[in-house]
């Protein structure tokens, strides 16, 4: 008799189970929040009406990825002959350039544009002068397999990076996939995003620490906002936010023969009207990345700032003027890992 | 098996079909994920907040409100990475409407592409235009200060005025006006010391001139950008899709609920009906095991009947009602000799003998039809042709109906038992030494012969022949011899008589002859003579020729008497009167001789006061252990001390006295004088043991024999056990029913009663079956026949046997030599008495034989 009713319970249980099933299921879009509220669009406004703000604080990434990819940085072996790391053009000692008119790459094959700084890389809207890379991980793939730059290839570097058991084991530890491609540009790119640098003195006057500024700085920073160079070097990387044409206002080439790399932005959309278009370069750490714009053609602040204001603003610049605006510029150096850049 | 297996295969295919709806139904009706839903609602959502941040925006920096593009930036990139969101559509809408949003994501993909390039040209136009609009007041400022004297100051004063004017409107009619103006300004000439300030102020002028238009097209462009248009109808496509699908999932569920009900009542009715069908299984399994058991204990008492059928010793016959023989068991083929498939569908007619007439066979049947029942003895035939007794029990077995389906016969052989019981009869009335009838049936034949002389009017005579002298060939020559002698003369004897006469021993040398139909007294003397002669022939026997002579009295019927005592009586006074007148003769009974048999009348008036004188006294004699030779007991035998006559044999005195009527008082003496005996033994501290006293015939049927037996056990204070009553065995037959009562009586006061002279009566195995009596003596006759090669041992056995099988125990009387003793043990007789162990004896004798008999004689 037990036995017959152990069955009936079942039974009874087995059907109770699935009639809930079947509510569940029915009345699934009314149990459901209909009207979900839709968060408020999490814009929260990147940036002050102001000219300027301040460098905001490193990303808060995963540490493994983060020091998987200064490692991977570092290590040369990601070039073809295992000898350039892409810490050999971007030093981090060294305002994260070269501070070579062109870089030099495997097997001394020079470049056709001065290297930009790798700091705050990751604030730029894009990548490359001419922004051909729209993130860090496509720049990342560029160097690697340009002929002149790394020259090198994933069928060589994957076997590399796994012949290594530390780098399997930290890969393991922060892909589940271990090393792929992917991975790999993951892991710098996380690394570079970190490479941000706060805490200038230009960030902290803007914070209220006016006294951390000269009389001249600050006549320098008065200049620079009147003279119009916030017209294009604005928000918080002064700079890097958008395209512009290197010779807006008065022809730069015209005394010059033009080189592929002139061409900038045309290079990419192949549009007349982008020809000689380049990104705003960031003027955050300006002093320690010479020599400037993409030619090189600047080997000092001053010859920098002479340019920009005849040939952007269209305005011939008194030694004064450029003096101040250079003592403005020298404060925008900022701090990587609690140091200054030098 | 097949079938089975493909009913199950069908089965399983149906429950994993099922299983397999089930699951996709599931599948289906969760399809419409919610959250996926609200996900592809809020990409949309940002994608158009993403829009309108950037319109916002390039508004804001236009109007100088903003000065970066961080902002507008960061909304551009949010609506391209929006845009990747609302491309990736929600996996449940259907292929037409993927189709469909695709296409719109496409154009959308493209119109934000286009305004992102607007944006790109509108930040670059108007970093350079801010940068014209915020330089021209300070180039205008000097170059009027320049010029402050010069006549260009009111053309170009003019020129700045609307210049600065034309940076807070948007009029294009202006903007044209201004572009005249500029251009025919540019044909003045100019002083060569302000052509320096007027290139500078007529370069950002001509900035701003020709961006100005080109920024309100783009801001207007921008805004007015078909993101919005594209975003709503794509929201509105995807709405509807979503709606459709949301409403197919409702109907997978709906369907899957019903499938879900379905199943649940399913599995209700099944359950149900599981239930159902396990408590018939349940009922059919309890009455199942019940029949089973029943079916089990038929059987074991099927087995035990066939046991019974296969193992009786009694033969057993099943039939049809027709009669013909269906079954029979191994008893009936060891009896009657036929193998079972030698009588199997015969009728048992195939046995018959012939003995029976038809007459029996119609009484049988016609008691099986009435009662269902018969049983009798039967005379059969075996297959040998021998024929035999049996008793045979038939039994009707009845159906419903009550007609007779089978008739079950069991039958005993009983032809040993028959040849038994005719051997004990004929032992019973015959002599066992020489085979003739003995005193038993020579007094029937005696009430016969004068009953049928007397209706045909002729004499009968009784002659009673003895021996002259024949204990002295005993003494001198043995029993052996003596035996040889008399079978021999008797053979003679008879050879000398009719076939109608009869002779008869009487024991010792005596014997009688009943000459039936005499025509005349004078062929009795004839016959006599005859007789004398034959028996006075010598004798070859044991190497001696003896010479042995008779004496005979002879008694005739109806003058010497018409009943079996007088005849007797009378021809045993004229044997005497022979005798006595020189023997080898013969001599009527006449008046003579009655006046010569005075002595007897004389004896019979010394019986009447033999009482009162005291001259009767017991004598006893021992009954021992037949093995161990042990006392076990005592019979009080009768003697009368006659003071002239001396000591008188029982044989002589009591018929007398039960003729006379005296043997009531002698055996009430006998009773009480046995117990005074007893309790003067028990009284001198000797060890008891019963003491058997006899009981005559005349006493049983007129005294009170157990109140008798009570007083006298009263009066001395004994014990029933050390009072044992002897009767004989004919004594029990003349009123049975009497004599039953009694017994029954005495049984029940624990007196032990023993059936004496067992052989010589009218003894009926069956009828000993009515008594209650505990011992049976075995008369001195057949213990006597016992000769050194045992053969009457089957007889003895016979008779020893079928005593133990009714609970009696077994006293041999007379037992002489060591070889009748041996022989007696041998077939477990109880008890022995006899001159082996001691003659009679007077009381105080006996006491002194026990007390000199230290060691008993064992057997050897």
């Amino acid at each position: 008799m037990s036995l017959s009713k152990t069955r009936l319970w079942i039974t009874a249980g087995a059907g109770a189970i699935l009639l809930v099933l079947a509510l569940l299921l029915l009345p699934a879009d009314w149990l459901a929040p209909r009207d979900t509220a839709i968060e408020p669009a999490a814009f929260a406004q990147p940036a002050s009406a102001a000219a300027v703000a301040p460098v905001p604080s490193p990303p808060d990434l995963p540490p493994a990825r983060v020091a998987l990819g200064e490692r991977l940085f570092r290590d040369p072996r990601l070039s073809a002959d295992q000898t350039l790391a892409c810490a050999g053009c971007h030093d981090l000692a060294r305002g994260g350039v070269d501070r070579l008119p062109v870089s030099i790459g495997v097997g001394g094959s020079k470049g056709g544009i001065n290297a930009p700084t790798v700091f705050n890389a990751g604030l730029n809207f894009v990548q490359f002068w001419d922004g051909r890379a729209a993130t860090l991980e496509e720049q990342a793939a560029g160097p690697i397999h340009s002929e002149i730059e790394m020259a090198s290839d994933w069928a060589r570097i994957l076997p590399r990076l796994k012949a290594d058991g530390e780098y399997v084991r930290d890969f393991v530890t922060a892909y589940p996939d271990g090393i792929t491609a992917t991975n790999v540009l993951d892991a710098i790119a996380s690394f570079e995003r970190t490479l941000v640098t706060p805490n200038s003195r230009f960030d902290r006057y803007l914070n209220g620490e006016s006294a951390v500024f000269t009389a001249d700085e600050l006549e320098g920073y008065q200049r620079f906002r009147d003279y119009g160079c916030t017209s294009c070097h604005q928000g918080r990387l002064l700079g890097a936010n958008m395209y512009q044409k290197f010779g807006a206002v008065r022809d730069y080439y015209l005394h010059r023969p033009i080189t592929k790399a002139d061409l900038g932005r045309y290079n990419v959309t192949g549009r007349d009207e982008d020809r000689h278009v380049f990104k705003v370069p960031s003027l955050r750490n300006v002093a320690v990345t010479a020599p400037y714009f993409h030619d090189a053609s600047a080997a000092t602040l001053e010859q920098a700032v002479v340019v920009m204001g005849r040939h952007q603003l269209g305005r011939d610049l008194g030694q004064r003027d450029v003096a101040q605006i250079v003592a403005f510029l020298r404060t925008l150096t900022g701090e990587w890992r609690g140091k200054v850049l030098e | 098996m097949l079938n089975r297996l493909t009913g199950n295969r069908g089965q399983l295919l149906a429950l994993g079909a099922l299983a397999v709806l089930l699951v996709w139904l599931f599948i289906k009706a969760g399809a419409v994920s919610p959250a996926e839903h609200y996900r592809y609602l809020r990409d949309l959502r940002d994608l158009g907040q993403a829009d309108i941040e950037v319109n916002a925006d390039v508004l804001a920096v236009h109007a100088e409100l903003r000065l970066n593009y961080d902002g507008l930036i960061a909304h551009v990139q949010r609506s391209r990475d929006d845009l990747d969101a609302v491309a990736r559509i929600p996996a449940f809408v259907d292929a037409e409407t993927r189709a469909a949003l695709l296409a719109q994501v496409v154009e959308l993909k493209a119109t934000i592409l286009a305004k992102a390039a607007m944006v790109d040209r509108f930040q670059r136009a108007n970093s350079v235009w801010r940068n014209s609009v915020d330089y021209f007041p300070r180039t205008a400022e000097v170059f009027l200060k320049q010029t402050a004297t010069s006549r260009l100051q009111a053309s170009y004063g003019r020129f700045i005025r609307d210049m600065l004017v034309l940076s807070r409107t948007t009029d294009p009619e202006r903007v044209t006006a201004l572009q005249k103006q500029m251009s025919d300004l540019v044909q003045t000439r100019v002083p060569e010391a302000e052509r320096a300030a007027l290139e500078h102020l007529m370069l950002h002028a001509g900035i701003i001139i020709a961006r100005h238009p080109e920024l309100d097209q783009l801001v207007r462009d921008i805004g007015a950008a078909s993101t919005t248009k594209h975003l709503e109808s794509l929201t509105q496509l995807y709405t509807a899709g979503h709606e459709r699908s949301q409403r197919l999932a409702t109907g997978y569920r709906l369907l899957l609920v019903a499938l879900a009900l379905v199943l649940l009542i399913y599995a209700a009715l099944a359950y149900w009906r599981h239930e159902g069908d396990r408590l018939e299984l349940v009922t059919a399994h309890r009455e199942l095991s019940e029949r089973f058991e029943s079916q089990r204990v038929a059987e074991e008492r099927v087995r035990l009947y066939a046991n019974v059928f296969s193992h009786a010793h009694e033969g057993m016959t099943i039939t049809d009602p027709a009669g013909h023989i269906v079954a029979v068991n191994p008893a009936f083929c060891g009896i009657t000799g036929y193998a079972a498939e030698e009588v199997i569908g015969h009728t048992p007619a195939l046995l018959q003998s012939g003995r029976q007439d038809a007459y029996f066979y119609e009484q049988m049947w016609s008691a099986l039809r009435d009662t269902g029942v018969w049983s009798g003895e039967i005379w059969n035939r075996r297959k040998s042709g021998e024929v035999y007794p049996e008793w045979l029990s038939i039994t009707a077995i009845c159906d419903e109906q009550g007609r007779h389906t089978h008739y079950i016969g069991v039958f005993a052989d009983i032809t040993e038992r028959k040849e038994v019981e005719q051997r004990i009869h004929f032992l019973a009335h015959h002599d066992a030494l020489t085979g003739l009838p003995n005193r038993l049936l020579l007094e029937d034949r005696i009430e016969q012969a004068v009953l049928k002389s007397r209706r045909r009017n002729k004499a009968a005579a009784v002659l009673f022949l003895d021996l002259d002298h024949f204990k002295n060939i005993n003494d001198t020559l043995g029993h052996n011899v003596g035996d040889q002698l008399l079978v021999e003369a008797s053979r003679r004897v008879t050879d000398a008589l009719r076939e109608t006469d009869t002779l008869s021993r009487q024991g010792g040398d005596e014997f009688v002859a009943v000459l039936a139909e005499l025509d005349s007294p004078q062929d009795a003397a004839h016959v006599a003579r005859k007789l004398l002669a034959a028996v006075g022939s010598p004798y070859h026997l044991a190497g001696h020729e003896l010479v042995v002579t008779g004496s005979i009295g002879i008694a005739l019927s109806p003058d010497d008497g018409e009943t079996v005592t007088d005849l007797l009586r009378n021809a045993d006074t004229a044997m005497y009167r022979a005798k006595e007148e020189g023997r080898n003769a013969f001599r009527y009974y006449d008046s003579g001789m009655n006046f010569a048999a005075l002595g007897e009348l004389l004896l019979e008036s010394h019986l009447r006061s033999a009482l009162d004188r005291g001259e009767l006294l017991l004598y006893y004699q021992p009954k021992v252990d037949a093995v161990s030779g042990h006392l076990i007991g005592a019979e009080a035998l009768m003697r009368w001390q006659h003071p002239e006559q001396g000591l008188i044999p029982p044989g002589r005195f009591i018929p007398l006295a039960e003729e006379r009527g005296l043997i009531g008082a002698f055996g009430a003496w006998a009773i009480n004088a046995a117990s005074r005996q007893q309790r003067a033994w028990l009284d001198a501290g000797l060890a008891a043991v019963p003491v058997a006293v006899n009981v005559s015939a005349q006493q049983f049927a007129q005294e009170d024999v157990p109140q008798l037996v009570a007083a006298a056990l009263k009066e001395h204070r004994l014990t029933p056990n050390l009072i044992d009553l002897e009767l004989t065995e004919s004594l029990l037959m003349r009123n049975a029913k009497q004599a039953g009562e009694v017994l029954r009586q005495l049984r029940a006061m624990q007196i032990s009663v023993a059936l004496d002279d067992f052989g010589t009566g009218y003894s009926s195995l069956s009828y000993l079956e009515q008594f209650p009596v505990q011992a049976l003596k075995i008369d001195q006759s057949f213990v006597q026949a016992i000769n050194p090669d045992g053969g009457e041992a089957k007889l003895i056995a016979a008779i020893i046997a079928l005593a133990h099988s009714m609970g009696m125990y077994v006293i041999a009387e007379g037992v002489e030599t060591d070889t009748q003793r041996h022989l007696l043990v041998r077939h477990g007789c109880d008890q022995c008495q006899g001159y082996l162990f001691a003659k009679p004896m007077p009381a105080n004798e006996f006491v002194d034989w026990l007390a000199n008999r230290k060691q008993p004689p064992a057997p050897r």
